[in-house]
């Protein structure tokens, strides 16, 4: 009696691992919070200011812009083709301020390294090298996308193009920069917020 | 017969050696009369004589390099009239004969001349060669022996007898003269030591304040300024070799606020060379004594540790100190935000030179220095910055005025040169050379 239990016991249970196995290959959806945040103005020249890194909120607008990067991303995005969509989600502190944002923020490619101790004029604080060739940061203007979809107050930015141009294509992960065309500060959520944290997400393929 | 002759002479240097002094003395002896010699056996025997020292290499042997220039260019006089031993004289059966009459005298001096008496030209030609010699080694020994007859005589014996070797004669002249006296090492010597040289007054206890300028832009960990509490003290050695150990206390101004500073422990020998250098060998330890919270905003949060020798002159009016040094590699961690960076600092070479004029008390130099680095790299998350090895050329004004066992120092130092993106903050050395391009210092010094 106990052999016929463990036979269909066996019987039963092999094929389900068999298929979750299979299930476990599938396209699986990836969703990561920028851990390289850092907001820049020119009025802030130490690179280490408390109040420029780590902030539940971070006003945008103006001359405040958000560096941001996710530091592991060449060691997580793995095998992702082309046609994937890759996308940067920033939720507003406010729903009201949607209409200003989806029209006015702009995310772009930054091209050069730079480091949390960033400010304004400098990516790095070592010599003159560390230096931005343009203050307020490098980024290629052919680049800068703006929201697409919105979810409640949540933007989805697609950059994909990005990805494919600087991160699979050069092995560049410089990351992206955040700025408005209106001078009036939108808050948005930061990186140290639970659910709302800018994150970027993309789906990998098996 | 010669030989059984020389033989007892040669026994009994022992038994009558002393000290003595050899020249005239009174009672009327000093009034035998002297003609020059030029030929004769006496003459002739002091050509015999160079012969066999240059055969035996005596030049090379310590403390008798100037023996043969001194036998061949010794004036010879023969006396008239034979002399009696004195007691004070004379002793050492060198001199003298077994009636008490004396073969030679000569002053215990260099270039002093020689009297023989007549009763030498009875002598054979190889008694008159270890006559030459005796005689000879009085003048050139060194002043500390030429007047001990015993050593004379044993020095002589190595030389005259008939199976002498060089070996012999080192061995024999080794024991009297000893290492230190060839002036080959530094030691024990007869080396007179300036009173302003720095091994006098080694031990110091000092207190001094360095100001940093010229941080670079965006730094994350701007230090101003550093007070440093330092003493040294040397409590082993000689008056021409010591050794001692210290410490430096440091707290460091940032902006807003101060925190300790490296502990710095020092390990250093100093001596002073026959040639009248300072000569220092020191090896220090840096302990970051910052908590890890506080680590977490510093790239300098290391320990160091250094290597390094100084050679320095004195002279009258002008004064060089040359500095050969290595810092070895080390790294420390600083968190900014989220992302951890990992700062590793390469060994960095170090030459310097720092020359001076003494004007009355002060002491007005500069220096010059050369810094070599190699491996400088930060990295952490995506970011990596690696320039490689890098150079940095530095100099300023070094200022002192000595005022009894105080000094009070004003110095500088500025970057003069220096590979893209190299300053001082390169190094992560706060109590080394410091940071920022550069800084000015005071410091107030009491010398035991």
């Amino acid at each position: 009696m106990i052999q016929k239990l463990f036979f269909a016991f066996l019987i039963v249970i092999i094929p389900a691992c068999g298929m979750l196995d299979n299930m476990a290959v599938g396209p699986e959806p990836q969703s990561y919070s920028f851990n390289g945040v850092k907001l820049i103005h020119p009025s802030i020249l130490d690179g280490g200011a408390a109040n420029t890194m780590q902030q539940d909120t971070y006003s945008i607008g103006g001359q405040s812009r958000l560096l941001l990067r996710f530091e592991d991303f060449l060691a997580k995005i793995g095998n992702v083709s082309i046609n994937s969509k890759v996308y940067a989600n920033l939720t507003l502190a406010s729903v009201a301020d949607v209409v200003l944002a989806k029209t006015n923020f702009m995310l772009c490619p930054i091209t050069g390294t730079w480091m949390m101790a960033a400010t304004w004029y400098k990516a790095y604080p070592m010599g003159n090298s560390g230096t931005w060739k343009t203050p307020g940061g490098d980024f290629d203007q052919s680049g800068c996308v703006t929201a697409g979809t919105v979810t409640d107050a949540t933007l989805q930015f697609d950059v994909t193009s990005w990805v494919v141009n600087y991160v699979v294509g050069r092995n560049m992960n410089y990351g992206l920069i955040l700025y408005s065309t209106s001078s009036n500060p939108i808050v948005i959520e930061g990186d140290t917020s639970g659910a709302f944290s800018p994150r970027i997400t993309w789906v990998k393929n098996p | 017969m010669r030989l059984l002759v020389l033989m007892y002479l040669l026994g009994t240097i022992h038994a009558n050696a002393a000290v003595v002094r050899i020249g005239n003395g009174d009672e009327g002896s000093d009034l035998e009369g002297v003609e020059e010699v030029s030929s004769g056996i006496i003459s002739t025997s002091r050509t015999e004589t160079v012969k066999l020292l240059k055969s035996l290499n005596i030049n090379a042997v310590r403390g008798l390099g100037s023996l043969i220039p001194e036998i061949e260019s010794n004036k010879l006089y023969l006396a008239q009239k034979d002399s009696l031993e004195l007691d004070t004289v004379d002793q050492g059966s060198f001199h003298v004969d077994m009636k008490g009459r004396v073969y030679a005298r000569t002053f215990s001096e260099p270039h002093a001349p020689t009297r023989f008496f007549p009763v030498a030209t009875h002598l054979a030609k190889d008694q008159l060669v270890a006559l030459h010699v005796h005689e000879g080694l009085h003048r050139s020994l060194p002043p500390e022996i030429r007047t001990n007859e015993s050593i004379v005589s044993e020095i002589t014996l190595a030389i005259t007898s008939p199976d002498s070797s060089f070996d012999r004669v080192q061995a024999v002249v080794s024991k009297y003269i000893p290492d230190e006296q060839s002036g080959a090492v530094a030691g024990p010597t007869p080396v007179k030591i300036p009173d302003n040289a720095k091994i006098k007054n080694p031990s110091e206890f000092s207190y001094g304040y360095r100001n940093f300028f010229k941080p670079i832009s965006g730094t994350t960990y701007q230090v101003n300024g550093m007070h440093v509490l330092e003493t040294e003290l040397y409590p082993f050695g000689s008056e021409y070799a010591i050794s001692g150990v210290g410490f430096e206390l440091s707290l460091i101004n940032l902006l807003g606020h101060s925190v300790m500073g490296p502990l710095r422990l020092n390990f250093e020998s100093k001596m002073w060379s026959l040639r009248g250098f300072d000569v220092g060998f020191w090896g220090t330890v840096s302990l970051n004594t910052l908590s890890a919270d506080e680590l977490k905003t510093s790239p300098y949060g290391r320990d160091t540790v250094h290597l390094g020798m100084s050679i320095r002159k004195d002279l009258k009016v002008f004064s060089v100190e040359n500095i050969v040094g290595y810092t070895f590699k080390g790294q420390s961690i600083q968190k900014i935000g989220a992302i951890p960076y990992t700062y590793n600092y390469g060994g960095v070479v170090e030459v310097s030179t720092h020359p001076a004029v003494m004007l009355s008390n002060f002491r007005v130099g500069g220096f010059l220095e050369f810094l070599l680095g190699d491996g400088y790299e930060v990295s952490g998350g995506a970011f990596d910055y690696n320039p490689g090895r890098f150079r940095i050329l530095s100099g300023g004004p070094e200022l002192e005025y000595r005022f009894n066992s105080m000094a009070l120092t004003l110095t500088g130092r500025f970057l003069i040169n220096a590979t893209q993106d190299a300053s001082y903050d390169s190094l992560g050395d706060l109590l080394g050379v410091g940071v920022a391009q550069g800084n000015i210092g005071l410091k107030w010094s009491y010398f035991f």
